[in-house]
């Protein structure tokens, strides 16, 4: 009896119990099961059997199989390097050179963010000064910016700089918050204390010295930050010797404070009004020349300065009046005479 | 509950869907992966789509599911940054800046995974942990959060999420820088 190997399971048996498919010999387990298989519907992506045609194109072989899937040669490739469109690639070179434009027009923006960031670190460790001079290009680059507006405030307020306070966030309406209410708390600090410093000052002018001390000792405790308090008090002292006519004293405390601040151009100017004052009541020419002296030295500090040049404009005028009539009359009687529409700003 | 229709919201943010599908197909590309078929932006449910094969790699896995996540991330802060500081700091108005917040948020809104891409990374992450693989340990928890963010869309966790990079990032890189 003939006999043969099944394909399969290698196990030998009579060739007439055998059956043949693709030119093999299976025993009738084995065939069957084969059959089974042949007839059993494709799984979904299952790769094909030989002479079957690509999933992607239909074509013929050789096949690779793809995640389940028989795919020719070239097929494969394609999905293993599948291209982007030209639309995508254009759209990506177009995202690109949007976010070149997007960074310069960002750059303007860059250098203001970095002050305002760089201010809110300093006012964060307490370096107040040089926060107020790190805000004040972001303040002036966007008045409108509410962070920036009250970081400077609370910058110059804690600088004892009341005034640029005033300028960057003192006219301005904010929505309510944290930052807000801080402010606005040093603020009425602030105000409190150039109230009391405005009653010390008119006590001085009236001549009630320890009065108008305590005054400016209020006003310390309520707002210590500003830094003028020792001009005040000096200042006292020479409003009440301008008012004695003690000129001597007013020209000794004016020297002693210019020597304090030889930078300032208001401690300069103070020496040429007493250094005027003195020239109306002696005529002696050298106290003039030394008066127009110290305004061209004050001119010359004031700068490019907006602020002290409008005050060095104020104050010269003034002075010049007491060199050329030689009759002495302080700031308010000079407005009431020549500038009443100032007076009557300065009386509101 | 202010309810915008999903096609809606990817028309609107059409820039973040693109890029995020692109991002898929790239990460497929440089991980050996096969892709079927691709769809960048469409009017329907899901607006994009990548079918690719399928892999039982960890590593490839991962990389082709968050690819986008991380692109459209990085995206998000480059362009919130360049017009975070006029339109969230200065109060400039920049129609420029405006524009290119916009691109910025919608890369970022479009950043997260779908919970389909998720489920092939959950799969298989547990068998890697355990092995010590680290970038599976450390994406448990990451695939976790984006699991529940993606189930919360309905209340704008993706705009949220948006935002959150577009405004922390470019505050964290000017702090940094400043």
């Amino acid at each position: 009896m003939d006999s043969a190997k099944c394909a399969k399971c290698g196990n030998e048996f009579p060739t007439s119990g055998m059956m043949r498919l693709d030119g093999q010999r299976y025993c009738a387990v084995c065939g069957e099961q084969m059959m089974e298989e042949l007839h059993r519907p494709e799984p979904e992506g299952a790769a094909p059997a030989a002479g079957s045609v690509c999933a992607l194109c239909g074509k013929g072989g050789p096949f690779q199989n793809v995640g389940g899937a028989a795919l020719c040669t070239t097929c494969a490739h394609s999905v293993y390097n599948r291209d982007f469109p030209k639309w995508l690639k254009l759209g990506l070179v177009g995202a690109l050179l949007l976010l070149v434009v997007a960074l310069i027009n960002g750059e303007k923006y860059f250098k203001i963010g970095k002050d305002l960031y760089r201010g809110e670190k300093l006012i964060a460790s307490g370096q107040y000064d040089k926060a107020e001079q790190q805000l004040k290009p972001v303040v002036a680059f966007a008045p409108d910016c509410k962070k920036c507006a009250l970081l400077m405030a609370k910058a110059a307020l804690l600088a004892g700089d009341p005034q640029a306070a005033y300028d960057a966030a003192g006219t301005k309406k904010f929505e309510e918050d944290e930052l807000f209410r801080e402010v606005s708390g040093i603020f009425e600090r602030a105000t409190k204390a150039m109230q009391l410093l405005k009653e010390s000052s008119d006590l001085a002018e009236a001549s009630k010295r320890d009065e108008a001390l305590e005054k400016l000792h209020q006003a310390k405790l309520a707002y210590p930050e500003f830094k003028a308090y020792a001009a005040f008090e000096t200042g006292i002292d020479e409003s009440i010797a301008f008012n004695a006519k003690d000129y001597d004293r007013f020209l000794e405390l004016e020297e002693a404070e210019a020597a304090k601040s030889p930078e300032s151009p208001l401690a300069v100017a103070g020496v040429a009004s007493a250094l005027a004052c003195k020239y109306a009541v002696t005529g002696d020419e050298k106290y003039a020349r030394d008066t127009e002296d110290h305004l061209q030295k004050a001119q010359t500090l004031s700068g490019n300065d907006p602020q002290s040049m409008a005050a060095y404009r104020e104050y010269s005028e003034r002075i010049r009046y007491r060199l050329k009539s030689r009759e002495i009359i302080d700031k308010t009687e000079y407005d009431k005479r020549f500038r009443p529409e100032l007076a009557k700003k300065e009386a509101k | 509950m202010f309810i915008i229709p999903g096609f809606l919201i990817s028309f609107l943010t059409f820039p973040g869907v693109i890029v995020h599908e692109a991002a898929h197909q790239l990460f497929c590309r440089l991980q050996g992966i096969a892709v079927f078929d691709v769809c960048y932006i469409r009017m329907g449910n899901p607006a994009g789509y990548v079918i690719h094969e399928q892999t039982d790699n960890f590593r490839k896995t991962f990389f082709i599911s968050m690819g986008p996540f991380f692109i459209n991330s990085a995206l998000c802060i480059l362009f919130c940054s360049a017009a975070f500081l006029p339109v969230w700091e200065l109060d400039v108005f920049d129609p420029m800046a405006y524009f290119f917040y916009w691109l910025g948020l919608s890369m970022g809104m479009n950043a997260f995974p779908s919970t389909h891409d998720l489920s092939h990374i959950w799969k298989l992450a547990p068998a890697e942990a355990k092995k010590f693989n680290l970038l599976a340990v450390v994406s448990l928890p990451l695939i976790a959060v984006l699991y529940v963010l993606n189930f919360l869309r309905v209340i704008w966790a993706d705009l949220g999420y948006g935002l959150a990079i577009g405004v922390l990032g470019p505050i964290m890189i000017f702090k940094a820088i400043s």
